[in-house]
C-alpha cells in the first residue's frame, strides 16, 4: 500500500526501518527533519507517484462501491450518483450466484496454483540435473510458451479443442472406445464450467509452469552440494533430501512464487474471455469475469456493484498477501 | 420525477440555444455506424457528406463503425467524455435502453416539422419512443428468413418447408441424403426463436396495466421451445455444435457448404459473400418465409436501427439536420440497399428490386407480417445482458428439467422487465 509521507504515520515496520537510517545523534525529536532526510526525499517523488496511479484509484474503487452508478451518472450536467450505502454488499453477499462464482474461482485457482507450482518444480529440478546443452533446449522450449501472447494461446487451445474440427476431439476419437469412450466428435469443451475450466487450467499452467521453473532452477544454483552429499551419506532419497534440504532452503522463495501465483490466477480473464466467447453463459463466470461483466458488458452497465465485487477480491488477495507477509517476517526470511 | 434524462436534455437544449455561434462552426460531425465497414456504406457516406455540405461547406463527416457487440462499451466510453458522436445509429430494440441511460437528445422539437416521419411505418415510429417521447428515428429494416440450399432441395426432389414437420423432414433428409446436417438451430438466437413462439400463438411477455409478465411458461410458447430445442436434442436435425453459438455460426457454416438450412436476415448473403471459398454457392442459396408449425408463415421479429442524437452533442441543431438527411425519402433507401435491408417506408416495399432476389422477395413478403420484442428498456437487459431466453435455450439443449428452467427464466424475466428504471 503506499503511503504519502507528508500525512501518514509511519507503520511499525517502517519506524524500525527508519529509526536505522537516521543518523545517530541527530535531532531525533524533530519530525519534520527525520522526514526531510535524504532517503525519504529520494522515495517520495515514488510514493507520490504510486498514490497517483494505484492507491487513488483504489479509493475510488471503493468510493463507487457505495453509489448506485450507472452510464447516465456520467453526462457533464446529469445528477449526481446516488449514495446507496452498503446495498450492493448486502445484494452481493446474499446472491447464490455470487458464492457459486466464488467457489469456482477459489477451486479453479487452487487448481491452476498446484498445478502450476508442483509442475514448474519439478522441471525445475529436472533442468538443474541435466547437461547444459540440454537444460538450454528445455529452457528455450518453455521461454517460448512463456512468451506466446495470451489472446494467442487462447486462440489456439480454443481451436484445438474445438468440437466437430478440433484435433483433441479427433485423437480422442481415434483412441480405441474401451478406453476413452466414444462420441467425442460431438463433445463440446466450452459449455459446462467442468470441460471449459479444466482447458483454462491447462492453458494458465501451460504458460505459467515455465516461470516457475527458472525461479527453482536459480534458487537450486545457490544451494551448496554438500548439502546434498551429507543427506546422501545419512541415507536420504531423492525425495527426502528434496524436503529435508531443497525445501527449506527455498521456502521464501516458494513462498513468494505461491503468492504471486495466487494473485496472478484469481486475476484470470483473457483466457477466459476467449474460451467463453461472451457472457452468456453465466455458469462458468470466474469473479474478475463478473466484475467486467456488471461494470462493463452490462446494459447499462453497473459501476457500483462491479466496484463492490472488486473490493471483495482486491481484499481476498491483500489477505493471502498480508497472512503470508506475516509469516514470513516472523520467520525472519524475508531476506 | 422528472427523468433525469430529460433534465440534462433540456438543459442542453438551453445550453445550445445559449450558444448558438458555436452551432455555426462545427467543423466535422461524428457519425456512429453499425457492424462492419464496407466499401458501398463508405461511399453512401460520402454521398451524405457531399448533401450536407451544399448547405454547410465547411463540415466534414467523420463516419465511425462499431461492432454491434461493443454498442454498450463504446458508448461507455462515450458517456465519460471520451470520444462521442454527434448522429449515431442505434439497434431499434434498445432505443429505449439508450434514451434511459440518458444516451439519446429528445427529438419531438425537432421531428415535429419533419414530414417524412409520417410517411414511415407508424408502428416503428412508436418502437421508437421511450415513454411517449421520439428519441430514435426508423432507419431500415429487415427480417430473418430461412434460407436453404435450392440444388440439395432440387436434387432430392423436396419442397422447402412450410411447416414444422416438413422442417423436420427435409432436414432429415439432407443429413441423410447428403451427409450434412439439415438445419442450424443455433441457442442463442433470440430473434429466431421468437418467429416459432410467436407463430405457435405464444408470446414472451405481454403487458397488462403497465406490468410485465413473462410468457415462457404459458403452454404455447412451451411447446414451440420444446419444438426448437427439440431439434437438437430429439429428432437431432441439428447438430450440437450449435449450442450455446449464434447465427454467425450457422452463416460460417452455410458459406462453407457444411449446412442445409439455417434462419437469418437479408444482410446474410452480403456476409456469406465475404466468407465463401467458392462464389457459385452462393447462386443456389435461395429462401423462403419461416415456417410455421401448420403451414402458415411465422411472425418475424422487425429487426432493424434506429437513427439518435447524442445528448452530449455539441450541434444538436446540426446534428438532427445531418439525421434527416440519412432518413429521409432519398437517404433512409440508400442505405438500406447498401446494408441488405429495407426502407422504413412501407410504400417501397412493393418495389420491382425487390423481387429480383429470392432472398429479398422472401423477406419483403414476411415485411408485412412483423412483431416486436417488449417495449421497455429492461428488454435489452433481459435479452442482451442476461441472455435469459437464450439461456435458457442452452440449458435445455444440454439437457436439463425443461420445467425448471423456464419456470426460473420467466420468473427472472418477469422481474427483468419490471425493474424501475430511474
Amino acid at each position: 500500500m503506499a503511503q504519502t509521507p507528508e500525512t501518514v504515520r509511519p507503520a511499525e515496520e517502517s519506524e524500525t526501518a527508519e529509526t536505522r537510517t537516521t543518523p545517530r545523534g541527530g535531532p531525533q525529536g524533530n519530525r519534520w527533519n527525520r522526514w526531510l532526510s535524504p532517503p525519504y526525499l529520494l522515495i517520495a517523488p515514488a510514493l507520490v507517484l504510486l498514490t497517483g496511479v494505484l492507491f487513488w484509484p483504489i479509493v475510488q474503487m471503493v468510493w463507487n462501491s457505495f453509489y448506485e452508478y450507472s452510464t447516465r451518472h456520467l453526462l457533464p450536467n446529469s445528477p449526481p450518483a446516488e449514495w446507496v450505502g452498503v446495498q450492493h454488499y448486502t445484494d452481493l453477499l446474499s446472491d447464490p450466484q455470487f458464492w457459486t462464482i466464488l467457489r469456482n474461482t477459489v477451486l479453479v485457482c487452487g487448481a491452476m496454483v498446484v498445478l502450476t507450482m508442483v509442475l514448474g518444480t519439478l522441471v525445475g529440478l529436472l533442468l538443474n540435473r541435466l547437461p547444459n546443452w540440454f537444460s538450454t533446449v528445455v529452457g528455450i522450449g518453455m521461454m517460448l510458451a512463456w512468451a506466446t501472447p495470451v489472446i494467442s494461446a487462447s486462440m489456439i487451445y480454443k481451436w484445438l479443442f474445438e468440437d466437430r474440427s478440433g484435433l483433441v476431439n479427433h485423437m480422442l476419437a481415434a483412441l480405441p472406445d474401451w478406453l476413452v469412450g466414444s462420441g467425442w466428435l460431438e463433445y463440446q469443451w466450452f459449455l459446462d464450467p467442468l470441460p471449459l475450466f479444466s482447458v483454462l487450467v491447462l492453458i494458465i499452467v501451460w504458460q505459467a509452469f515455465p516461470f516457475i521453473a527458472l525461479s527453482v532452477l536459480a534458487g537450486l544454483k545457490s544451494i551448496p552440494g554438500e548439502l546434498y552429499e551429507a543427506a546422501r551419506v545419512d541415507g536420504a532419497g531423492a525425495w527426502r533430501s528434496f524436503w529435508a534440504v531443497t525445501f527449506p532452503m527455498l521456502r521464501p522463495l516458494f513462498a513468494l512464487l505461491l503468492i504471486l501465483q495466487i494473485i496472478w490466477d484469481l486475476r484470470v480473464f483473457t483466457q477466459l474471455y476467449i474460451l467463453a466467447g461472451g457472457f452468456q453463459n453465466e455458469s462458468v463466470y470466474l469473479l474478475s469475469y463478473y466484475i467486467y461483466q456488471q461494470g462493463f458488458s452490462a446494459s447499462p452497465p453497473n459501476y457500483g456493484m462491479g466496484s463492490a465485487i472488486a473490493v471483495v477480491m482486491t481484499v481476498m488477495i491483500l489477505g493471502i498477501t498480508a497472512y503470508y507477509l506475516r509469516i514470513m517476517i516472523r520467520q525472519g526470511e524475508t531476506r | 420525477m422528472r427523468l433525469p434524462s430529460v433534465a440534462a436534455a433540456s438543459v442542453l437544449l438551453l445550453f445550445a440555444s445559449a450558444c448558438s455561434s458555436s452551432e455555426d462552426t462545427a467543423d466535422s460531425l461524428t457519425v456512429w455506424v453499425m457492424g462492419d465497414s464496407t466499401d458501398e456504406r463508405v461511399e453512401y457516406f460520402d454521398g451524405i457528406e457531399e448533401r450536407y455540405q451544399e448547405d454547410y461547406p465547411e463540415t466534414t463527416l467523420d463516419v465511425e463503425f462499431i461492432p454491434w457487440e461493443d454498442a454498450q462499451e463504446s458508448l461507455n466510453t462515450a458517456m465519460g467524455g471520451g470520444d462521442a458522436p454527434d448522429v449515431l445509429e442505434v439497434g431499434n430494440d434498445q432505443v429505449g435502453n439508450w434514451a434511459a441511460q440518458g444516451a439519446l437528445l429528445e427529438l419531438d422539437e425537432h421531428a415535429g416539422d419533419w414530414d417524412a416521419l409520417d410517411d414511415m411505418d407508424q408502428e416503428a415510429v412508436d418502437y421508437g419512443k421511450y415513454e411517449g417521447t421520439q428519441y430514435g428515428i426508423p432507419w431500415y429494416s429487415g427480417v430473418r428468413v430461412l434460407y436453404y440450399r435450392a440444388d440439395w432441395f432440387t436434387d432430392l426432389g423436396i419442397e422447402p418447408p412450410q411447416s414444422w414437420e416438413e422442417l423436420v423432414d427435409t432436414a432429415g433428409e439432407i443429413e441423410s441424403e447428403k451427409d450434412t446436417p439439415g438445419f442450424a438451430a443455433p441457442t442463442d438466437f433470440t430473434n429466431g426463436i421468437a418467429s416459432f413462439v410467436w407463430s405457435n400463438g405464444g408470446e414472451i411477455a405481454t403487458q397488462e396495466d403497465g406490468e410485465w409478465q413473462g410468457q415462457l411458461t404459458s403452454s404455447e410458447t412451451r411447446e414451440a421451445i420444446d419444438f426448437y430445442s427439440g431439434l437438437t436434442t430429439e429428432e437431432e436435425v441439428s447438430p450440437k455444435a450449435y449450442v450455446g453459438e449464434n447465427e454467425l455460426t450457422a452463416l460460417d457454416d452455410m458459406a462453407a457448404g457444411q449446412l442445409g438450412m439455417y434462419i437469418d436476415g437479408p444482410w446474410a448473403m452480403t456476409q456469406m459473400e465475404e466468407k465463401v471459398d467458392d462464389p457459385e454457392l452462393l447462386e443456389n442459396i435461395s429462401a423462403t418465409p419461416i415456417p410455421g408449425p401448420d403451414g402458415d408463415p411465422a411472425p418475424v421479429f422487425a429487426g432493424g436501427s434506429a437513427l439518435g442524437v447524442f445528448s452530449a452533442t455539441e450541434h444538436p441543431e446540426r446534428a438532427f439536420e445531418l439525421l434527416t438527411l440519412l432518413g429521409d425519402k432519398e437517404g433512409g433507401p440508400g442505405y438500406a440497399d447498401v446494408a441488405e435491408f429495407f426502407p422504413a417506408y412501407p410504400e417501397m416495399l412493393d418495389d420491382e428490386k425487390y423481387q429480383q432476389e429470392p432472398a429479398t422477395a422472401a423477406a419483403a413478403e414476411a415485411m408485412k407480417n412483423t412483431k416486436f420484442f417488449p417495449a421497455t428498456p429492461n428488454w435489452n437487459a433481459a435479452d442482451q445482458d442476461k441472455k435469459i431466453l437464450p439461456g435458457a435455450m442452452l440449458d435445455i439443449a444440454k439437457g436439463e428439467d425443461p420445467d425448471e428452467v423456464l419456470q426460473e427464466a420467466n420468473e427472472e424475466l418477469t422481474s427483468t422487465l419490471n425493474e424501475q428504471v430511474e
